[in-house]
């Protein structure tokens, strides 16, 4: 499973890299609205922006979402086991895993602390 | 024991919170969503904040053309009135949003990244609407910018108020840009510069007031320092207020990551809070031993004409129900969050409005006992001045609105 992988504090100069295992990966943000249908979202003054922002628009969870056209590179570790999370938790010590930003390949968030 | 009733009292404000949200403001928050979200209601709502600063405009050049002493309620006695109060207001939501946004963007904290794109945007936002409602309180304010260049007084605060916030709206729109170009180097570096000068300006802007011997109320190390406390609480309560909109402005579903910087972004105010009470009840306590007239102007605060603005705005509606609905519903709450921030806000403008006033309406002479100034001096803003605030307060909501549309929600990098 994948993870996006990150600090508690970010190098906000550079892009660096968050550690040994990480690789950088092209993920599709997902753009949710809360509105329930495709017909209703039409009335909304974004809905062009995001008509045109994202492809396969879809009604889904009692919301709207799309997969955005605009790529975006973030740093990743691909964890497959309950060993392999302790393993990584003993390499860099106190971690955090919490939801992500919605991704199409990615959904869950590892921080180090 | 002690922690069990301390949980059980946290637990009740969290209950009375969320009744709160679910009863009274039900109605309200499915009105005001179906007004922000849809398309005729949001053009509506960006036409009446244009139309406001146009009606602002005709005011302010109204006053210009008949003499500002005319047209406004300000006085020899009273000079500063609600324009430079909602000056203040407006540079002092400005340098908090760059402060609170900075903790992310300079200092590089991730869980204050996902604000930082809308807070650089306002922070640029409200100190131009600052600019703009003081346009309307100079004389001449060209002359001002003229010669702030031309012949520098280095040893006013004046001079170093102009110069710094001039500096300080121009590395806070260079960062913006660069944010926008995604140039994250670059960024930081301009705020950084953005951070130094606003907290450099704001202070000073503290100083102008705490450095006035004439007057006791203000005068003392206390304002530079109240000034850049006050400004990270109404920076805190900015970016809750405008962050919701905005996701209701766009329909968009909040993110675990913006629901967290929503919730560090709260416990910071609710510090901040703190920090101001404890600030405000020293100020009471030493103001009441302190000289005659700063002992005058406590006690207008208190029981006088401005106990209500006071007791109600400032204390009740400012801080202590934010503070207690903050607190109670854990932070976590994005609703109820919001709802602090629109009361502190309501809070800041009366506290801004009180600070300017009340330091000025007990006379000059009024130790020497002069006849004319026995009591207290009064000031109500005229409809010219109201016109004017109200025109800032339209430049800030139609910018704000438009920086919706235009950046799409402001989306930081990551995020």
């Amino acid at each position: 499973m994948k993870f996006i992988v990150s600090r508690k504090r970010m190098s906000v100069t550079g892009d660096k890299k968050v550690c040994d295992e990480a690789r950088q990966e092209d993920l599709t943000p997902l753009d949710y609205r809360t509105v329930k249908s495709l017909e209703e979202a039409k009335k909304k003054v974004w809905y062009k922006d995001w008509l045109k922002g994202g492809v396969n628009h879809r009604e889904e969870d009692g919301m709207v979402v799309c997969d955005k056209k605009e790529k975006s590179r973030q740093w990743v570790v691909e964890i497959n086991s309950l060993e392999e999370l302790l393993e990584f938790q003993d390499k860099y010590g106190a971690i955090m895993i919490t939801n992500s930003i919605p991704y199409k390949e990615v959904k869950k968030e590892i921080t180090i602390l | 024991m002690a922690d069990e009733i301390r949980t059980s009292k946290i637990s009740a404000i969290g209950g009375l919170a969320r009744s709160f949200n679910s009863a009274l403001f039900s109605d309200i928050y499915s009105t005001l969503i179906g007004f922000l979200s849809g398309t005729r209601s949001f053009y509506i709502i960006l036409s009446l904040g244009v139309l406001t600063v146009f009606v602002a405009s005709i005011s302010g050049l109204d006053a210009m053309r008949i003499g500002y002493r005319h047209a406004y309620n300000i006085t020899r006695e009273i000079p500063w009135g609600i324009i430079i109060s909602t000056y203040i207001f407006f540079v002092v939501t400005s340098t908090g949003l760059c402060i609170v946004s900075s903790i992310g963007h300079v200092f590089g904290i991730k869980d204050f990244m996902p604000i930082v794109n809308r807070a650089v945007f306002l922070a640029v936002v409200t100190i131009f609407a600052g600019f703009s409602v003081i346009f309307f309180d100079i004389e001449n304010p060209f002359r001002m910018a003229i010669y702030n260049a031309l012949s520098p007084n280095l040893r006013s605060n004046l001079w170093w108020m102009g110069t710094l916030y001039g500096a300080y709206m121009f590395f806070m729109a260079i960062e913006f840009i660069l944010l926008l170009l995604k140039n994250h180097r670059f960024a930081t570096y301009a705020g950084l510069a953005g951070l130094i000068s606003g907290v450099a300006a704001h202070s000073n802007l503290g100083a102008i007031f705490g450095m006035l011997h004439s007057r006791e109320f203000w005068y003392g190390p206390y304002m530079p320092i109240y000034f850049i406390a006050s400004a990270v609480m109404s920076g805190g309560a900015a970016i809750i207020f405008f962050t919701w909109i905005g996701y209701k402005v766009n329909n968009e579903k909040m993110d675990a990551p913006m629901e967290r910087a929503i919730e560090v972004v709260s416990k910071l105010t609710a510090f901040m809070i703190a920090v101001i009470l404890f600030f405000t009840a020293w100020k009471v306590v030493t103001g009441l031993v302190g000289s005659p007239p700063k002992r005058e102007v406590i006690k207008a605060m208190l029981v006088g004409p401005y106990a209500a603005n006071f007791w109600g705005f400032e204390i009740i509606i400012g801080m202590i129900l934010p503070f207690a609905i903050l607190l109670g519903t854990g932070f976590r709450n994005v609703n109820m969050s919001f709802l602090a921030s629109v009361l502190m806000i309501i809070g800041i403008f009366f506290m801004r409005y009180d600070l300017v006033v009340e330091g000025q309406i007990v006379p000059v002479f009024h130790e020497l006992g002069v006849n004319e100034y026995r009591g207290l001096l009064h000031y109500l803003p005229s409809l010219h001045e109201i016109m004017i605030i109200t025109g800032g307060m339209g430049i800030v909501a139609s910018a704000f609105l438009i920086g919706e549309r235009v950046f799409n929600g402001h989306k930081s990098e990551g995020h």
